[in-house]
């Protein structure tokens, strides 16, 4: 283990000892916590909490705290995140015990249900309280799991984003793309829980080990250094002749990183590890070939190590966040072009429920009353004020109302026309904030192709719509 | 060298997939006997992804160039392209020892092997070296220093490589027809060597070959290659361009950049419109000429500003006196040729074969430029075989592909 006294931008909080501890929260989370005890993980101790007490005891962590032990009596959350959240209040002393003197907190959760979507901001606020650096994984539920579900997620990663150092999400839409088709679903879900598994060891070894060219804390925090933005996350192992050529492949490929979207991420950290075989040729292979997807004045905090466990392998891991604004972009983007056709699952949900609809905008509000309550905290707003205003004004507010978990936060406002529309405003840019897709489709017949990519363009956009942003 | 030999170039395209028959006479003059090409499929920006399709297309492409040149095909040289292609400047220095003055062709081989001895990527093989100068004593430019005084030796090799399992794979393909492959060739430089000649060469010129998935191109100064190399951007970038933006099948994409299409913006009237009918004769909205050209527009200037940077890149662009010969068949685009001649700056020309007897059709044609000049190659390969290492200017060892020799025909 190594000190990290020196650490400037945050006080480790114990001291000599850099301590990393992984949390499993919901179905979901144990899932992801059950794999990583599988592949083994000598850095970092497990826990996973739960409400539904069958689930939990089935669980192979160590350690193990019970949500809402009065609360649901041992029984599941139901699918309400409200509840959920009430069983980790419940179980705050518990799980402040849990944080306490860890420098690092993973948190791997399922959202959309109601025992992840639910506790898990409360997990992560306390954790920041106690001055840990936070990570969360977070699974988002398929699309066919219907609306509901998906806005009780993004509301649970909204109050995430508040605490959370790093917010990593994988689409569970995307699970197919990492299995054959004809392979079981077993196989999907453990593909899905493998890659988080392989992100939070690589993320771990990453700060814990010495490396010749050494990666710290401080530059992950530099690399995410836009917090409330989305984390991409890309992890690559290869063995074999070519491995430095296909690491880099898979870590491009990864699920939890679009090649397009890094091209716009000004800070991105690398970091190679290999194992005594590690030559400087593929060092410099591997680099060259990322350049050719980054942008030009891009910072890349660099480093590599070398650990004899690798064997012959060699793997690159790879964190960056998207700036605000990039996002923001995209949003635009993608808002302009929801009118021609919503692809995909994702897209589904970032139709506005205003939208011409008429019909949908009541069942739409009906049906997600958690997340209204949270918005409807800054009532008097014109749609034009929407957009800009909400970010500023909810942002703080909803951090204050994380501050104190201990008190229920739940403004009461009669909901007025205007409302409504800012509701549905505030929906609609949540919801396109997943939907992070450089120009969905826009690549026509090269979509399954090679990308190519020279100077972080990705040249088979047409030029003429790369040209008009 | 008074026998005449029959060659057969094939070059497996985005686009199109072509085989040419054409026979070396006695006195070094080529005749085209037969041209077999066939529509292709599986083939993406110049790489086949779909084995099984790509060689139906290549067995209709050989059976038409078997009954048109009236010649059964057993061998053909092959042209290959791909993004993964790359190429590096490298120059080898060897000093001659103290007890002997004259350069030996000895010394040759040994600089050549210094000089190609670049570290490339574990998975890449060489394709091609080629020499462009020697330097005596740092006297600049010798073309053959065997028997010249001197205490070192320098030579500046142009090599290109590409990754192995790529090129494997297109060879595969080709052998499974089956065919067997005598060579394979980057298809910019074969392309050049019919587009330019000597003269071109010496003062220096660029040959951009923009097919249907890549653009080549090949950087000639003062007689040798200095730069080559290859984007995977081609003319069907235009057609998916057209056809996202404009919301159009790709088929009548194609259609309208072929009939309709310009590169040039300024030339159509504001608010002219095209009534484009499809195969049924059904007119579907109609298109506004100043968009379709923007949009071809842009992404051409975009092609070739690409390939200028890598030119710039490669530091002696000013250098070049010919000017730029475009083929392939993009550069049959409207307007090509001027757009151009804007981002360069320097006189374009769109290339045509130099003549060649035979189908008089063919060569004209710049689509044709690869195959004809794989047949050239082979000319220039056999020209130079008996005469040993001293003018083996494009000569490689071909064996590390297959790691068996071939027997020398």
């Amino acid at each position: 283990m190594i000190e990290y006294k020196t650490s400037t931008q945050k006080d480790l909080a114990n001291g000599s000892e850099f301590s990393v501890r992984v949390f499993g929260i919901g179905g979901a989370g144990a899932n992801s916590l059950d794999r990583i005890a599988l592949e083994g993980m000598e850095e970092a101790d497990l826990l996973s909490m739960n409400t539904d007490v069958r689930a939990l005891s089935t669980s192979v962590s160590s350690k193990k705290v019970q949500l809402g032990r009065e609360l649901t009596k041992g029984l599941g959350a139901g699918g309400d995140p409200e509840l959920g959240r009430e069983a980790a209040m419940e179980a705050a002393d518990e799980i402040r015990e849990a944080v306490k003197g860890q420098s690092m907190i993973f948190i791997c959760v399922g959202l959309g249900g109601g025992t992840g979507s639910g506790a898990a901001p409360v997990v992560a606020r306390i954790a920041e309280q106690e001055g840990a650096f936070v990570v969360v994984f977070a699974t988002f539920p398929f699309s066919f799991e219907g609306r509901r579900r998906l806005e009780q997620a993004q509301t649970a990663l909204e109050q995430l984003g508040t605490s959370a150092n790093a917010t990593i999400i994988f689409e569970n839409d995307r699970m197919g793309e990492l299995i054959l088709a004809k392979e079981g679903i077993q196989k999907a879900f453990a593909a899905a829980d493998k890659i988080i598994s392989q992100s939070v060891r690589a993320v771990t070894q990453l700060v814990t080990k010495t490396g010749l060219i050494h990666i710290g804390l401080d530059d992950l925090i530099s690399a995410l250094r836009n917090t409330d933005s989305r984390c991409l996350f890309g992890y690559g192992r290869a063995k074999g002749d070519n491995r430095a050529q296909a690491a880099i492949r898979d870590a491009l490929k990864s699920p939890l990183l679009d090649r397009g979207q890094l091209a716009q991420a000004s800070n991105v950290l690398v970091h190679i590890c290999g194992g005594e075989t590690l030559t400087l040729f593929e060092v410099e292979l591997l680099m060259k070939e990322l350049g050719k997807t980054l942008r030009d004045d891009a910072q890349i905090f660099f480093g590599t190590s070398t650990d004899t466990t690798m064997g012959d392998d060699i793997g690159i891991t790879l964190i960056t966040s998207l700036p605000r604004m990039a996002m923001r972009r995209l949003e635009e983007e993608e808002a302009e072009e929801s009118d021609a056709e919503p692809t995909a699952a994702a897209a589904s949900a970032s139709v506005p429920a205003a939208d011409a609809q008429e019909e949908e905008v009541a069942p739409a509000r009906v049906a997600a009353p958690p997340p209204e309550e949270q918005i409807e905290v800054e009532a008097p707003v014109t749609v034009e004020d929407a957009e800009q205003a909400q970010e500023p004004v909810s942002l703080p507010v909803l951090k204050e109302a994380a501050d104190s978990p201990s008190e229920e936060v739940v403004v009461d406002v009669e909901p007025t026309e205007e409302e409504a529309v800012a509701v549905a405003a505030a929906a609609k840019r949540k919801a396109s904030q997943q939907e992070l897709k450089l120009n969905p489709g826009a690549r026509g017949r090269f979509e399954k192709s090679e990308p190519t990519i020279i100077d972080g363009e990705d040249l088979d956009v047409p030029t003429f719509l790369r040209d008009r942003e | 060298m008074s026998r005449s030999n029959i060659y057969v170039g094939l070059e497996i395209g985005t686009s199109k997939i072509c085989v040419v028959v054409g026979e070396v006479k006695g006195d070094g003059a080529i005749k085209i006997l037969g041209v077999g090409q066939a529509p292709s499929r599986g083939v993406r920006k110049g790489e086949i992804v779909d084995f099984g399709t790509a060689q139906t297309c290549l067995h209709d492409a050989l059976v038409r160039a078997e009954d048109r040149s009236d010649v059964m095909v057993r061998n053909v040289f092959l042209s290959i392209t791909g993004a993964h292609i790359e190429s590096v400047n490298n120059r080898g220095c060897i000093r001659i020892p103290d007890d002997q003055n004259e350069i030996t062709e000895e010394d040759l081989e040994e600089v050549k092997e210094i000089a190609r001895d670049v570290s490339i990527p574990q998975q890449n093989a060489f394709l091609h070296s080629i020499i462009q100068h020697y330097y005596v004593d740092g006297q600049e430019k010798v073309l053959d220093p065997v028997g010249m005084l001197g205490r070192k030796l320098e030579a500046d090799y142009h090599i290109i490589h590409g990754i192995r399992t790529r090129i494997q794979n297109t060879i595969r393909c080709v052998r499974e027809i089956p065919l067997e492959v005598e060579d394979v060739v980057v298809s910019a430089i074969a392309s050049a060597q019919v587009v330019l000649n000597q003269e071109a060469k010496k003062r220096g010129a660029v040959v951009i070959d923009v097919g249907g998935g890549t653009a080549d191109y090949v950087l000639y100064n003062d007689g040798a290659v200095t730069a080559s190399g290859c984007i995977g951007v081609g003319g069907d970038h235009i057609t998916n361009d057209l056809s996202i933006v404009l919301k159009i099948p790709l088929a009548k994409a194609e259609k309208l950049k072929i009939e309709e299409g310009n590169a040039m913006i300024g030339e159509a009237e504001p608010g002219e419109t095209i009534d484009l009918s499809d195969d049924t004769r059904f007119v579907g909205k109609p298109i506004e000429r100043a968009l379709l050209n923007e949009i071809i527009n842009v992404r051409a200037r975009e092609i070739l500003e690409l390939v200028k940077n890598k030119l710039d890149d490669a530091g002696n662009l000013d250098q070049v006196g010919a000017g730029i010969f475009l083929t392939g068949g993009c550069s049959l685009l409207n307007g090509f040729d001027r757009l151009a001649e804007e981002v360069y700056g320097m006189p374009v020309h769109r290339a045509n074969s130099t003549p060649i007897s035979g189908l008089t059709a063919t060569f004209e044609n710049p689509q044709y430029a690869t195959p004809i000049g794989l047949i050239r190659y082979a000319q220039v390969l056999e020209t130079e075989r008996p005469s040993g290492p001293v003018l083996g200017r494009i000569g490689r060892k071909f064996t590390e592909f297959f790691g068996v020799s071939r027997a020398i025909f």
